[in-house]
């Protein structure tokens, strides 16, 4: 992420910035700000966690999201997380919404990268509480596959209401190399199909390749390739079943120098998905059930890459949308050369500020 | 020879641009049915939220952005109802897409005193007012004068055309309410209970009182003592009908229905279909449910 100052310097900014901020104008408005906070309450049977078989508290990031019309022709959003003392800017992109030719879209900015279906959302959006380790473990980035960059996306005129989208994204491509300053460009280029199957039931399927520099010096790449699908069917007005999977996997190149200074490449291979089904009734409740599969991007002492794995169950409860939300959630992760654990968590997830619009 | 073609060619060209329907896309089947009824055979209309959908909750579809990106008018709801209908016109990436809102000059009921901090308490309150103002009549009249506008604009051409069906819809309107508030001030109730405030409107051209709702405060599902109030209310007020809507859960109204022998009249705010006639029809089928249960 961005890290932009600590806690104690926030007065500070605003004092700076404020007084430069431009006078409101007829007619101009202030931006929607909304603010999520999220804590949870978990224990966990890990044996590498110093506080493993105790409740233990988290406030998970809070975050500040802030968009607003820029213009006729252009919308913006910022969206600042606060954790371990310090704010950072998550994301801070704008996108044209008019003037383009039918059919093009643009965007640019610091932004989660639209790889996949789980990775460009919000980790509170999931309707459970921790991300994939499959993502995790392949994507680049500590929290999500996050860089500054830009996208130019193109809706291909299919007939009927099919929306088939080809997006091309020119990205900064540091988190793929993050120990080393200099900057390599990475793409990430993606084909989604969504088709209304019964209104309003509808039914994405998609698929992703992204590249970037892993090691500057040796000219390494790490190229990464996805599929997904998501399934939501509605029952009625106020029950859905929502079905999603995603397969990954990965050619990381993996530079070894000998004492000459020559470079061997060795090429790391793992693929792994997940999959996991949430069923929400009476608009209030969901509850789920998870499974994820992968291979470890590594090699054991036998040369092999391990697989892992996990599964996992959630139920929930949104009060007035995600106003305010408690979740319960199970998930056990089964390592291949290690103990299994449990760990059981409730969270809470508080939001205030105008609604959103559901996306799919 | 060449004369015969371009003559044909010509002729091609007029009758290809004469039939060339405008694409007016609508929030709710209410606005494409107006729509459809100003635009008579220049207009294709479609909505994007169904009858018996929630309209406050609509997804963000990509199918649906796919859709309006074909339109050339797009009839919003507005005041907050279909916040989920900027989203879709955005990603219909459509620069010739005109957005008329047709909550324009529309009296609005139950604005807040206070929009501030602290809205929320109150529940899923709009903060512009309550938005289902196409269930008076006479608004529809004020929504088909704005949609006569944005087709006008749209389409200058059919002017003549979209004004004259406007003549047609105020005037209908007006001999059609006259027979309903009639067969509403005859009905034995004038006392109503509805699941959610989306009938305010309606109460209030026909001289109906609402004196709860269902859900205790707008969104928030109905509790065990908010249940209790409203059997004391059903029966100290005498209320003979509830009208819920479709998208809304059975269970209390049913439990209502038990307890007290009250009927339940389930119709959605919105009217069935984009046909020009199904605005009125819709207003036909609500009397006509309510002097069912009037007997």
């Amino acid at each position: 992420m961005f890290r932009i100052l600590d806690r104690g310097s926030l007065p500070l900014l605003l004092l700076v910035v404020l007084p430069f901020a431009p006078a409101a104008r007829a007619g101009v408005t202030n931006p929607n700000i909304s603010v999520i906070g999220i804590m949870r309450l978990f224990t966990t049977n890990d044996s590498t966690d110093i506080n493993h078989d105790r409740a233990q508290f988290s406030l998970d990031e809070t975050e500040i999201q802030a968009d607003a019309a820029l213009n006729p022709f252009a919308n913006g959003t910022f969206v600042f997380a606060i954790a371990d003392g310090g704010i950072e800017v998550e994301e801070g992109y704008f996108y044209i919404t008019h003037g383009l030719p039918r059919g093009l879209g643009f965007k640019a900015g610091k932004y989660r990268v639209g790889f996949g279906k789980l990775n460009p959302m919000h980790d509170h959006a999931y309707p459970f509480i921790e991300r994939f380790r499959v993502l995790a473990a392949y994507l680049p980035g500590d929290e999500s596959y996050n860089e500054i960059g830009g996208q130019v996306s193109y809706r291909i005129p299919f007939p009927g209401d099919v929306s088939s989208i080809l997006s091309m994204d020119v990205l900064q491509g540091n988190s793929l190399h993050p120990d080393e300053p200099d900057s390599r460009p990475a793409w990430l280029g993606r084909w989604s199909n969504f088709f209304l199957v019964k209104d309003p039931s509808a039914l994405e399927l998609g698929v992703d390749v992204s590249q970037g520099t892993n090691n500057v010096a040796a000219k390494t790449m790490t190229t990464l390739y996805g599929a997904d699908a998501k399934l939501k069917w509605w029952f009625n007005a106020r029950d859905f079943l929502m079905l999603q999977a995603e397969v990954l996997g990965m050619d990381r190149e993996d530079p070894t120098v000998d004492d000459q200074g020559n470079v061997t490449v060795n090429h790391m291979k793992p693929f792994g998905g997940y999959i996991f089904g949430d069923y929400t009734f009476r608009k209030l409740y969901n509850a789920g059930l998870k499974y994820e599969r992968f291979q470890r991007p590594e090699q054991d002492a036998n040369g092999d890459k391990p697989w892992d794995a996990s599964v996992g169950a959630w139920t929930g409860l949104s009060l007035l949308e995600e106003t305010t939300l408690f979740r319960l959630n199970w998930d056990r992760f089964l390592p291949k050369d290690a103990q299994a654990y449990n760990t059981f968590t409730l969270q809470a997830l508080w939001s205030m500020g105008p609604h959103k619009a559901h996306q799919f | 020879m060449k004369k015969i073609l371009l003559i044909l060619c010509g002729t091609l060209l007029i009758s290809g641009a004469a039939f060339a329907k405008l694409t007016v896309a609508a929030s709710i089947p209410d606005l494409a049915s107006i729509a459809a009824y100003i635009g008579g055979d220049r207009v294709a209309v479609f909505s994007i939220c169904q009858p018996a959908r929630d309209p406050h909750t609509v997804e963000v579809l990509p199918s649906y952005m796919v859709k309006v990106s074909r339109a050339d008018v797009y009839l919003k709801v507005g005041l907050s109802l279909d916040q989920w209908a900027d989203g879709i016109v955005d990603g219909a990436r459509n620069s010739s897409l005109r957005v008329v809102t047709c909550s324009d000059n529309v009296p609005v009921l139950e604005k807040p005193d206070r929009v501030d901090a602290y809205l929320a308490a109150q529940g899923d309150v709009h903060p512009q007012g309550n938005p289902h103002y196409w269930t008076n009549p006479d608004n529809g009249v004020i929504v088909a004068r704005n949609i006569a506008d944005g087709l006008i604009a749209a389409d200058p051409a059919g002017a003549t055309m979209y004004n004259d069906n406007l003549k047609k819809f105020e005037a209908e309107e007006t001999s059609k309410m006259n027979e309903w508030k009639a067969a509403a001030a005859a009905l034995p109730f004038h006392n109503i209970i509805s699941y959610h405030s989306d009938w305010i409107y309606f109460a209030d051209a026909f001289g109906f009182t609402i004196p709860a709702y269902v859900e205790p405060l707008p969104g928030i599902p109905p509790t065990p003592s908010h249940l209790t109030n409203l059997l004391n209310i059903i029966k100290s007020q005498q209320i003979k009908v509830i009208i819920q809507e479709p998208f809304y859960s059975d269970e209390a109204p049913n439990y209502l229905v038990r307890e007290t022998g009250v009927k339940v009249v389930k119709i959605s705010p919105s009217c069935a279909d984009v046909s020009p006639a199904s605005y009125f029809d819709h207003f036909q089928q609500i009397i006509g449910a309510l002097q069912a249960v009037g007997g």
